[in-house]
């Protein structure tokens, strides 16, 4: 070390205030001046808090440090390998099984071999495996945000003159259509987005023609940028994300942007926000492990996961709820003989609403009593088990915590018994949504249910998807509401929902793909405004929806916190890391879910139901952190800059608003703003700010 | 422990274009490194994990982006920058965080030097066991899951400065056991 003795002594004892976390400003001065004068020194820090990192990635999963008075174990011939990812990889071993075989990634696994026994004197341990790694020393240097998006250049292919039509894929052209009809497009140049996406046009159009409708102009730019990332990434755009988007003059700046927005983490965190409230609600009972289902979720929409597939995995699981994140679905539905799972899973999956047929038939649809129990009967060999810290807590010291749930199949065979509402005593044997499952006690009921899933057809499960992504997009779904599938209830455009229903088929159930064609219907490109020609394309009188316009729709409890603290960035005033930002974020959202709680099963009113109450909210705390003007925050930085008053107000909109004022609504502002005088023009700006964020054009999506 | 419908009648499929085996050996394997990398310019345990938990989703979403056969760990520390950058802008307004010439400084020579950092883990097996059973002790409580210098000094009832103070001995023993193993091998 040609670290001058003292300097060596001054930087590790600077260090070691960093590792326990008591370093204070002047002292990572100190550090960085040291570690920047010399290699050595910069070597010192990486390897002082390469050790120190070291023993808290192993000791965090029970590796190395074991409790000193365990036994020493004996050796290890597995690779020392992560335990603390043990979770996050189970969430992903479905995908992944097949290679992490031969890994050992967990001690639940491999209990005891798995750990490196910094504690045991075991020779034969001293040297764990790594696998080869070569590392070219060669990187990008930049510290600036890595373009690694643009997957999908988009040969963007314009509908070609070519006269060949695709035998299926052109629909039959009148023979009399009118001049104003369109063309029936030629598919067989276009590539897989268009292809659908066209398809739908054509027949959306027909609809059109046929009921006298004229759509809605297509969206102001900011207006639809607005839309697409608050119903892809949850959030509106940031002021940067407008003009960046504003400045782009790419004829397909719609589709690159869908693309983009769907290789984002906000996709996965917005998704996964919206099937974790669906599939277990916001406040589930204390044995469901929330974070760990919501990071299964991450994990499968991350990977774009085939909805059948992840479907399957909900229904299949087994194990800890905090080790196989799937397993808290059935974990929180599973009481009350299942019930619940089972008019759940045929409402959310399948879009049918089996929970009347609990107790008597339905008196004007085909749903029979029988198939309730039926589907009942698939969950009938499934148990919840609570078990203690017991291995836990012998590894990582004295911890403490609530006992685990874990699911646990029972050997149990035969049908199940009802009683019919005259009284009669009735058998069903475990059926899925027309097809049988064997009900040996030997056979795996849930297990043969997700092979179903995932080998055979499902144009009901695609149907009930494609049904509840387009009213996702659309603010109306092709039924009303759009889980309630079926006879009694067809659908509107069913030409449009079986179709997008067979592409989702043939796509492998592509999550991402299904959202690519919905976005870029032209139907998807216009405003939500009615014009003259569509006044009456309006569901929410109880007419069907002609989709001639996106309906507005208010925004759920996430998208509103997430939205206020995009253009606030109140989180940064009061929140002192990251994670009291998150708890601050769970706390707001909290106090939606009482209200929120009451009807669960409907969508439309769950959210209208809460708006009010969204803007006492908005009222509340959090608005009042939002518009603190002191520096930090985007208010605070705006008040503070010399930048023009007209360019002040053009940014307060552009943060709430995603767009520009009116020139109406500018010089009356700045009118506001001259009588107010520069000494309190602070106050103005805070004053407009929050006039703008109460507007309504806030809280929609339109 | 897994979802897995039926392991012998029906392999689940891999989705449309997921990620391939060879990635995920890459991304399950470098887990560890990647976590450290991020610790050496975040420094706090907690926030450390997770960046690394954002910043795996966003690999394992633009995997298709990785080309195998160069070096996994640059391509992800290049993600990990963007987090970490995210997460020092949320947190602006404190003033307890390192410039980013320095962040660079080390982010850099944390790609480029991982073989020898990596190779000192062994070396730590080796040392830990040559402690003194009260210091190996110490090392542990101090860093069982969740722990921290405080809280430990709070639970052995000592002053906080002094086993402050024990703390960072054993670490310096430790490393000089290290450094001297790993000169002993060459």
């Amino acid at each position: 070390m040609s670290v001058p003795a003292a300097d060596r002594e001054r930087l590790l004892t600077l260090l070691d205030a960093v590792c326990d976390q008591r370093a204070s400003a002047a002292d990572m001065a100190e550090i960085e001046r040291l570690v920047l004068a010399s290699p050595e020194a910069r070597w010192l820090y990486l390897t002082y808090l390469d050790l120190h990192g070291t023993l808290i990635w192993d000791a965090a999963g029970g590796l190395g440090v074991a409790a000193p008075h365990e036994t020493p174990l004996p050796a290890a011939r597995v690779p020392a390998t992560r335990t603390r990812v043990s979770r996050w990889i189970a969430a992903v071993a479905v995908v992944s099984a097949a290679v992490l075989a031969g890994v050992g990634v967990g001690r639940y696994w491999i209990p005891e071999s798995a750990a490196v026994p910094m504690a045991a004197p075991s020779p034969a341990t001293t040297n764990p495996v790594r696998p080869q790694e070569t590392h070219d020393p060669a990187r990008p240097k930049t510290r600036r945000p890595v373009e690694l998006a643009a997957v999908n250049p988009a040969a963007k292919t314009p509908p070609a003159d070519n006269p060949t039509p695709s035998p299926e894929g052109t629909p039959p052209a009148a023979a009399a259509t009118p001049p104003a009809a369109p063309e029936p497009p030629e598919f067989a140049r276009l590539d897989d987005v268009e292809k659908v996406s066209r398809r739908v046009d054509w027949e959306l159009s027909k609809a059109w023609r046929e009921a006298e409708v004229t759509p809605s102009p297509r969206a102001e730019e900011t207006e639809w940028l607005r839309r697409v990332m608050l119903d892809l990434s949850g959030r509106i755009p940031t002021v940067v994300e407008v003009e960046q988007y504003l400045a782009d003059d790419r004829a397909d700046k719609r589709r690159q942007l869908v693309d983009r927005l769907l290789d984002d983490g906000d996709y996965v965190r917005n998704f996964s926000t919206v099937w974790l409230n669906l599939l277990i609600g916001r406040s589930p009972g204390p044995q469901v492990d929330r974070d760990s289902f919501q990071k299964y979720l991450r994990m499968s929409l991350a990977t774009n996961k085939p909805w059948n597939t992840l479907v399957a995995e909900l229904l299949s699981a087994e194990g800890r709820t905090d080790e196989n994140g799937a397993a808290n679905y059935l974990v929180a539905h599973l009481n009350n003989q299942a019930v619940p799972a089972t008019a759940i899973t045929s409402r959310l999956f399948l879009g049918q609403q089996l929970h009347c047929a609990q107790c008597h038939n339905h008196p004007f649809n085909e749903v029979q009593q029988a198939a309730f129990w039926e589907l009942n009967s698939v969950f009938q060999q499934t148990a919840v088990v609570t078990r203690g810290m017991g291995d836990r807590s012998m590894k990582g010291g004295a911890r403490t915590g609530p006992p685990i749930a874990a699911l646990v199949t029972q050997p149990e065979g035969g049908p199940i018994y009802y009683e019919t509402t005259n009284g009669l005593m009735k058998v069903a044997f475990p059926r899925f949504n027309g097809q049988d499952v064997d009900p040996a006690p030997e056979v795996n009921r849930r297990r043969e249910l997700a092979r179903l899933l995932t080998t055979t057809d499902q144009p009901q499960l695609a149907a009930a998807f494609v049904n509840r992504m387009w009213a996702h997009f659309f603010g109306a779904g092709f039924t009303t509401p759009v889980d309630d599938m079926g006879p009694h209830n067809p659908p509107c455009h069913p030409e449009v929902l079986n179709g997008l229903r067979d592409e989702f088929v043939r796509s492998g159930y592509d999550i991402k793909q299904l959202i690519r064609w919905i976005t870029d219907t032209d139907a998807y490109q216009r405003g939500s405004r009615t014009t003259a020609g569509n006044r009456t394309d309006d569901p929410t009188t109880g007419d069907i929806p002609w989709f001639s316009r996106v309906y507005p729709q208010p925004m759920s409890a996430e998208q509103l916190y997430d939205s206020l603290v995009t253009a606030t960035q109140a989180h940064q005033a009061g929140a002192a890391d990251w994670t009291a930002a998150e708890e601050q974020r769970r706390t707001w959202l909290n106090e939606f879910v009482v209200s929120l709680q009451n009807d669960e099963n409907d969508e439309a009113e769950t959210l209208s139901g809460t708006y009010s109450q969204a803007l006492t909210l908005m009222n509340g705390e959090l608005m009042t952190k939002a518009l603190d003007p002191s520096a930090g925050t985007f208010l605070g930085d705006l008040v503070r800059s010399k930048l023009t008053e007209t360019e002040k107000i053009r940014r307060l909109y552009l943060a709430a608003l995603s767009r520009p004022p009116t020139a109406k609504e500018l010089s009356s502002l700045q009118h506001v703003v001259r009588k107010a005088g520069p000494r309190t023009a602070a106050g103005i700006y805070q004053d407009i700010f929050w006039a703008v964020l109460n507007s309504n054009e806030f809280a929609i999506v339109h | 422990m897994s979802a897995a419908p039926a392991e012998s009648a029906s392999p689940t499929p891999e989705p449309p274009g997921g990620p391939n085996s060879e990635f995920v050996q890459l991304f399950t394997r470098h887990q560890r490194r990647l976590f450290l990398h991020i610790l050496a310019q975040v420094s706090h345990p907690v926030d450390a994990e997770e960046i690394l938990q954002e910043t795996n989703v966003i690999a394992w979403s633009k995997f298709h982006q990785f080309q195998l056969g160069t070096n996994f760990l640059a391509w992800v520390a290049q993600i990990a920058t963007f987090e970490i950058m995210k997460y020092r802008s949320r947190r602006r307004r404190e003033r307890l965080q390192f410039s980013e010439e320095f962040l660079d400084a080390i982010a850099e020579e944390s790609v480029a030097r991982a073989d020898e950092l990596e190779a000192r883990r062994a070396a730590l097996v080796h040392c830990i066991q040559k402690l003194r059973d009260k210091d190996r002790e110490l090392i542990q409580q101090r860093y069982a899951p969740g722990e921290s210098g405080k809280a430990l000094a709070e639970t052995l009832g000592r002053p906080a400065n002094s086993v402050y103070q024990s703390l960072g001995r054993i670490r310096r023993t430790l490393l000089e056991c290290i450094e001297r193993k790993l000169a002993a091998e060459t």
